[in-house]
């Protein structure tokens, strides 16, 4: 599981490393977690980080799924996945995230990223869901009739593999990280082909790091949440 | 100033007819009625209640407001036996209002009514169906759409001169189809609107199942659902917003 992650890079660095513009100011966060309006790059509109909800919810559905992961082994043919495999596909640009360990004394926080902490991008999917019908209020009928907007919900999800050895002692899931000269493949390329590109990070470049218990709570996001603790 | 004698089955269907989409409300003390007119906080379903002053044993108002817990007062109203009779006193000094029911005497606190969400302005509308039927009918039709949806559907045939109560499930609909002849009466008009079920549900509870309902319907508007209680000296109106379709 991926369910976690930071995205505190310099908002400057961060566009010029995409090269795209967000719809809005990026702010540095130490705590980005599902249900979150968090930026992304999809492979219909690459010039643009939009702001999608994590926690992926299908065209199809009946009502919001909030699914934060999809495993790449079967990302292909799960039916809630396997449409915007084959046609939205998107980047989550990240610097790091957290994974829980379970050294028998409870589970721990532990930060991964690059030993530089620059930014990557790991490999997402994307979907546009518009609510079947929507609840209006009677407000709405003093004058006319109910207004004409519909509820549209747009949403993505990270994918996990394998972990790598690093990642393996924390945990037996990693997000997909994509090596920049993969991100266009990933946003454009073939579905039969891109599934390659779902394999482990390899960890030479990668360190992990024990950090405060207080990224538990969603509702802490500031810069003490990366630093490292003793254990 | 109000002080007012009432039987204990009059009071239960007011204060049902209204705790179904609050929990606190204004009581407004009339000299002629007593009303409630209230909004759940999403602003989808609206209640107005009167209740004549004839409806009571004996009954003296002079037009004040009082903020009640709704549920508090429904637990003293079930300490009653049906055909008991309830005494309400106000005490303007206290804003205290005292309740008594054969020998037992409960106090109540009352809530500031400003504290309350204001009472909704009803919107005018011009809805072009109209069917009146049993509250059993409708009591039928919202119980087998629950068994497949969120949703129902309230719908005329112009055509047929039938009055459809619908709701399709992932896998099953439910389809209770009421013509004019199964109906107290029909007025078509062109209507297909969808609704909550668990709005509709909550105001079903309230509605008494051998009593008249009128259904105001229209297209993609509001129901307003209308019922009398305590031998017609009681007027309930219900408001639903509708669930429309998205573009």
């Amino acid at each position: 599981m991926c369910g976690r992650y930071t995205l505190y890079t310099d908002p400057k660095r961060l566009r010029e490393r995409f090269d795209a513009e967000p719809d809005r100011p990026l702010e540095r966060r130490y705590n980005c977690a599902p249900g979150q309006e968090l930026p992304v790059i999809t492979g219909e509109d690459p010039d643009r980080m939009q702001f999608f909800k994590w926690g992926l919810t299908p065209a199809w559905a009946d009502e919001e799924q909030g699914l934060i992961n999809a495993r790449a082994e079967t990302v292909d043919r799960k039916r809630s996945f396997a449409d915007a495999y084959e046609s939205r596909r998107c980047l989550v640009p990240v610097d790091g995230f957290y994974e829980w360990a379970d050294r028998g004394d409870g589970k721990r926080p532990y930060r991964v990223a690059f030993e530089d902490d620059r930014p990557f991008a790991v490999a997402g999917l994307w979907e546009r869901w518009e609510e079947p019908t929507r609840q209006t209020g009677l407000a709405e009928f003093g004058s006319g009739g109910a207004n004409e907007d519909s509820s549209t919900l747009e949403t993505f999800t990270i994918i996990t593999t394998e972990p790598n050895d690093l990642i393996s002692e924390l945990h037996h899931r990693m997000a997909v990280m994509l090596p920049p000269d993969c991100e266009a493949d990933w946003l454009h390329g073939d579905p039969e082909a891109v599934v390659d590109l779902l394999e482990p990070y390899p960890d030479d470049e990668l360190t992990r790091y024990p950090v405060s218990e207080r990224v538990n709570s969603p509702t802490n996001d500031d810069p003490s949440l990366v630093d490292p603790i003793s254990t | 100033m109000f002080k007012a004698i009432v039987s204990a089955d009059t009071l239960t269907d007011a204060l049902d007819s209204v705790s179904v989409l609050v929990d606190e409300c204004k009581i407004r003390l009339n000299e002629e009625e007593f009303s409630i007119r209230a909004v759940d906080p999403a602003n989808v379903g609206m209640v107005d209640l009167s209740l004549d002053a004839a409806a009571f044993e004996s009954y003296e108002a002079d037009g004040g407001v009082i903020g009640v817990n709704l549920g508090r007062l429904q637990d003293i109203a079930g300490m009653a036996n049906s055909g008991d009779l309830i005494r309400f006193e106000l005490d303007e000094e206290t804003r205290k209002l005292h309740i008594g029911i054969d020998g037992l005497s409960y106090t109540l606190a009352l809530i500031d009514p400003d504290s309350i969400r204001q009472e909704p302005d009803i919107p005018e509308l011009d809805l072009p169906a109209q069917i009146v039927l049993e509250g059993n009918q409708l009591d039928r039709g919202i119980t087998a759409a629950d068994m497949v949806s969120d949703h129902i559907s309230l719908r005329v045939d112009e055509g047929s001169e039938a009055f459809y109560i619908e709701a399709e499930g992932d896998t099953d609909d439910v389809d209770l189809e009421l013509t004019s002849e199964d109906l107290i009466d029909l007025t078509a008009g062109p209507a297909d609107s969808l609704f909550s079920l668990d709005y509709l549900k909550d105001m079903n509870k309230a509605i008494p199942k051998a009593t008249e309902v009128t259904v105001d319907l229209g297209e993609e508007f509001p129901v307003k659902l209308h019922y009398e209680f305590a031998e017609g000296l009681g007027h309930v109106t219900y408001m639903l917003a509708p669930r429309i379709q998205s573009e």
